[in-house]
């Protein structure tokens, strides 16, 4: 395995233009991807997640609107400088989505069988006889039974979870060499999460893909990424391995996301502790950091300039005021 | 969820409001225009529009006879001025007929529901299961044909639809708090119905009452261009189209100039309907 | 099917309603027949023979049920005019206004497809404002206006279709075709526009669905994506309109039957009217009335057929 990561990105931006202003909902985020690794991306409803997954593969682009900016290098080459017909090509090739709700992510009128099929038939090349029989054995893999019948069916005829088992099916049906998946447990129960997420993770290391995972839980992101980004108000606040992460984080937001984790061991009663005031408005930034007025060390030099990227070893963070590292 | 945020903002976030803007003029001018004239007829000197001249029959447009003539010899430019008043008295009195026995029967079925509303919709449901065209010119064939005949005809026609608006909207607005709270200080339902409900019918109402009145005038001009609408020798659009069609290769102008007006006079009535729409009830959907 | 059953009784109430409408003011005048039959120099002791032999002088009521079990044993009574009996006369006219209608809806999803499938790739972009102006424009045009318009340019002035009559199709297939093609664009080149602006309008929103992403997210290429993934789901409010949009269809044949001299329906009709026929009338209107309920009613069973996720629910209760 070669050192260059899988998947790199540098200084991506994603503005929309509202009623109210320009509105900056990636603000220059830069991360890289190994292959084979898993990459948690945690934040709020609004913190810029699912924007900026998408608009490196192109899914939100001028077409919806936004203007996009920033280099994304995908095994060496550069997504950006792609004709729409070439992305579209290493979007069917070399990615594989899930989304968050598979009741709306499939095609209801469409049966289960071909939307597996789809994308078999059309980025390997395979005919219609080859592509039902494979997606059969795809169903099976990700765990429903009764895989024939099931692939005559309509999505609204399966539970929630088989239903996103569903999507996994078609994420992976063309071999994908990056993974993914945006909030794919938030829709479903609780006791059907732990499920996928295993299917999630067995997949990745079966096929050695990377993979992202976007949540705003940070107990998903706990168990399943290697590395954890996290980020608020569009731009990443910390990157670290999840251990790192875990034990020593260096962002007061972290911090702040940490305990409000309940724990099992707090005693009965304990006050949740929630964050206080709510995110900033994205078509209005103000000249400082943008967490600034929900932090607890919160001073002038937060208000004036907003933080650099601070690099710590394999970790970064932007913050005037780490916690546990020098000021 | 982000993903639906990003979903909202990347739709065109910017809906300009509706001005005026300069191409409602044209319609606009076209529409006051004709109602001027249809107005002041009988006071601007025209020719009397059923005078015969048989030597001069089918002439081109020239300084005498501005549009023309007929078949028979009449001014052209008279008898469209007399079409003209012909159709806006039938496309404004007949779904304004429509909107006042329509509108009364969807209220009633809106507010006192049971009975009344299955007997309204089943009535509304005959009405609406005859072709349109069909029931009309049932109507004027066997009730006779004259200008309130017609009228009457294609008012009963703007039943259902009247109807159905005023039902839908007095459902939602009868269940609404203040008509509760007009209940228990003692108002009757006669005072509900008309201080309360009726008020919030007449935006959505005049709406329709607009494009009605398009419908009605293109009602009537199929009606006398197939000889049971406004009878002879009263002039109308569509009965001189019908009168120009025999002449469509010697003297065109006898059935395209009322052709031309009357899509004019449509489209028109349409397009400024389309803008009071707009700024009355923006709520709408793009149909 | 229990919610079928409901719906077929609906259906049968409707058609009788419509019938005894129809007979109610189709015989308002009671004058009128005898006088027909006997022309106007009849006495009136004739007219009043005439009218116990007919059985005119019993209650409408009674005559009218008497009609009914005739109608539904498929005896529409005899034209006054010609003695022919009424059910073979529509019988033989009914494939011409049948070929019209269905030539022109075809007409009109021939255009109104495609040109709402080109608006949609780029929403505000030039093609859609202007298919969107068009739209507004034909839309304005009453059809007998836009057929004499036709007639003009394409029989007068230049010459390439007939202006009137109809060559039945046991004449050649090619000669009918051409004989309907006139009649049948006025009514389409109207029709379309209104299956535009539905299926426009559901394609819009259909496309900001979840499963389009996931579609574009497979690779698929715009177009694949608009006409497998879009276009189906869209089409569910295109039929519906479809369906309601029958009655202006034959509201407009008739019309188009009588500029085009064609020999259907609609052109009985109108003879029927102007010759004071009033069995034929009354047979007539009862028929196309009856004939536009059951295709609303199949509409609406087709509807249930098309969208899996209805049919699924309505079966269940």
């Amino acid at each position: 395995m070669s050192d260059a990561p899988f998947l790199s990105v540098r200084d991506a931006r994603v503005g929309f233009a509202t009623a109210r202003g320009p509105l900056r909902a990636v603000d220059g985020v830069s991360f890289d991807l190994q292959a084979g690794r898993t990459l948690g991306i945690v934040g709020e409803s609004g913190s810029g997640k699912s924007v900026l997954v998408r608009s490196l593969i192109g899914l939100v682009g001028a077409a919806s609107g936004a203007e996009v900016a920033g280099q994304v290098l995908l095994d060496g080459r550069d997504l950006r400088s792609l004709s729409p017909a070439e992305l579209r090509g290493v979007l069917g090739r070399d990615i594989g989505i899930v989304f968050q709700d598979p009741m709306t992510s499939l095609n209801p009128v469409m049966k289960i069988g071909r939307q597996i099929g789809e994308g078999l038939r059309l980025n390997r090349g395979m005919d219609a006889a080859a592509a039902a029989r494979r997606a059969i054995e795809l169903l099976a893999e990700v765990g429903i039974p009764e895989p024939e019948r099931r692939a005559s069916q309509y999505p609204h005829e399966m539970s929630g979870g088989m239903r996103q088992r569903v999507a996994i099916a078609i994420a992976i049906a063309c071999e994908p060499r990056l993974l993914i998946a945006d909030e794919p447990t938030t829709a479903l129960d609780v006791t059907v999460q732990r499920q996928i997420l295993d299917l999630l993770q067995r997949e990745q290391r079966q096929r050695g893909m990377a993979m992202i995972l976007i949540t705003h839980d940070l107990g998903v992101a706990a168990g399943r990424a290697d590395d954890i980004m996290v980020m608020y108000a569009g731009r990443a606040v910390e990157m670290a391995t999840t251990r790192e992460i875990f034990r020593s984080p260096r962002m007061p937001y972290t911090e702040a996301l940490l305990r409000s984790l309940p724990r099992l061991s707090d005693p009965t009663h304990t006050r949740l502790s929630a964050i206080p005031g709510r995110p900033p408005d994205l078509a209005r930034r103000t000249g400082g950091c943008s967490f600034a007025p929900r932090c607890r060390y919160r001073d002038t030099r937060c208000d004036e300039a907003q933080p650099a990227e601070t690099r710590e070893g394999g970790r970064g963070y932007a913050c005037f005021h780490p916690i546990g590292a020098g000021a | 969820m982000h993903a639906s945020a990003a979903k909202g903002a990347t739709i065109a976030a910017v809906r300009p409001r509706r001005r005026w803007h300069w191409a409602l003029a044209l319609p606009l001018g076209w529409l006051v225009l004709v109602a001027f004239l249809a107005v002041t007829a009988d006071w601007i000197g025209l020719p009397d529009p059923a005078a015969q001249e048989l030597i001069l029959r089918r002439k081109p447009p020239s300084l005498e006879y501005l549009l023309g003539t007929d078949n028979l010899g009449r001014d052209m430019l008279s008898r469209i001025i007399y079409g003209a008043r012909t159709s806006l008295i039938v496309g404004i009195c007949a779904p304004f007929l429509g909107f006042l026995i329509g509108g009364a029967i969807g209220m009633s079925a809106g507010y006192f529901r049971g009975k009344i509303d299955l007997l309204a919709v089943g009535f509304i449901d005959v009405l609406l299961a005859f072709p349109a065209l069909v029931l009309a010119l049932t109507f004027t064939a066997y009730l006779g044909q004259s200008l309130f005949n017609v009228t009457l005809a294609l008012g009963i026609l703007s039943i259902p639809a009247a109807a159905r608006v005023s039902r839908a909207n007095t459902l939602a607005w009868a269940n609404r708090d203040f008509v509760l709270a007009a209940r228990t200080i003692g108002a009757s339902n006669w005072r509900i119905l008309t201080r309360e409900i009726l008020p919030n019918l007449l935006p959505p109402m005049f709406a329709f009452w607009l494009v009605a009145i398009s419908v009605i005038i293109v009602a009537e001009g199929a009606l006398s261009f197939l000889g049971l609408g406004i009878p002879a020798p009263q002039p109308s659009w569509g009965g001189m189209i019908a009168d120009g069609r025999e002449a469509l290769d010697v003297a065109p102008h006898t059935a395209l100039i009322p052709a031309a007006v009357m899509f004019a006079t449509v489209l028109s009535l349409n397009f400024v309907g389309d803008m009071v729409r707009n700024m009355v009830d923006p709520r709408r959907s793009a149909l | 099917m229990h919610w079928l059953a409901r719906q077929v009784l609906r259906l049968a109430v409707v058609l009788l309603c419509v019938t005894l409408l129809t007979y109610l003011i189709v015989n308002i005048l009671p004058g009128d027949v005898a006088i027909v039959i006997l022309g106007s120099l009849a006495t009136p002791q004739d007219i009043a023979g005439l009218r116990a032999d007919l059985g005119l002088d019993r209650p409408m009521l009674v005559r009218y049920f008497d009609w009914l079990g005739s109608a539904l044993s498929g005896d529409l009574g005899r034209s006054y005019r010609n003695g022919e009996p009424v059910a073979q006369a529509i019988a033989d006219r009914l494939p011409v206004s049948l070929q019209l209608m269905v030539m022109a809806q075809n007409i009109a999803l021939g255009i109104a497809v495609p040109v709402a499938l080109l608006s949609v790739r780029r929403p505000g972009g030039f093609f859609d404002r202007m298919s969107a102006s068009a739209a507004f424009g034909f839309l304005a045009m009453p059809n007998f206006m836009l057929g004499i318009v036709l007639i003009y340019l394409f029989s007068v002035t230049f010459d390439l279709l007939p202006a009137t009559g109809f060559t039945p199709m046991s004449e050649g297939l090619w000669d009918n075709l051409v004989s309907m093609t006139l009649p049948a664009l006025t009514l389409g080149l109207i029709e379309w526009t209104v299956l535009m602006r539905v299926l426009r309008s559901d394609l819009l929103t259909t496309l900001k669905e979840d499963f389009i992403l996931l579609a574009r997210a497979k690779g698929l290429p715009p177009w694949r994506v608009l006409l497998q993934h879009a276009l189906r789901p869209s089409s569910f409010t295109l039929i519906t309109v479809l369906g309601l949009n029958i009655g202006g269809l034959i509201g407009g044949a008739v019309i188009v039957e009588q500029i085009f001299a064609l020999p259907g329906v609609g052109r009985l009709l109108l003879g029927g009217i102007f010759n004071r026929d009033l069995i034929l009338v009354q047979g007539t209107v009862s028929f196309i009335a009856a004939g536009f309920v059951l295709i609303n009613f199949l509409v609406d069973m087709l509807y249930a057929v098309l969208d899996p996720r209805v049919r699924y629910a309505r079966f269940r209760s």
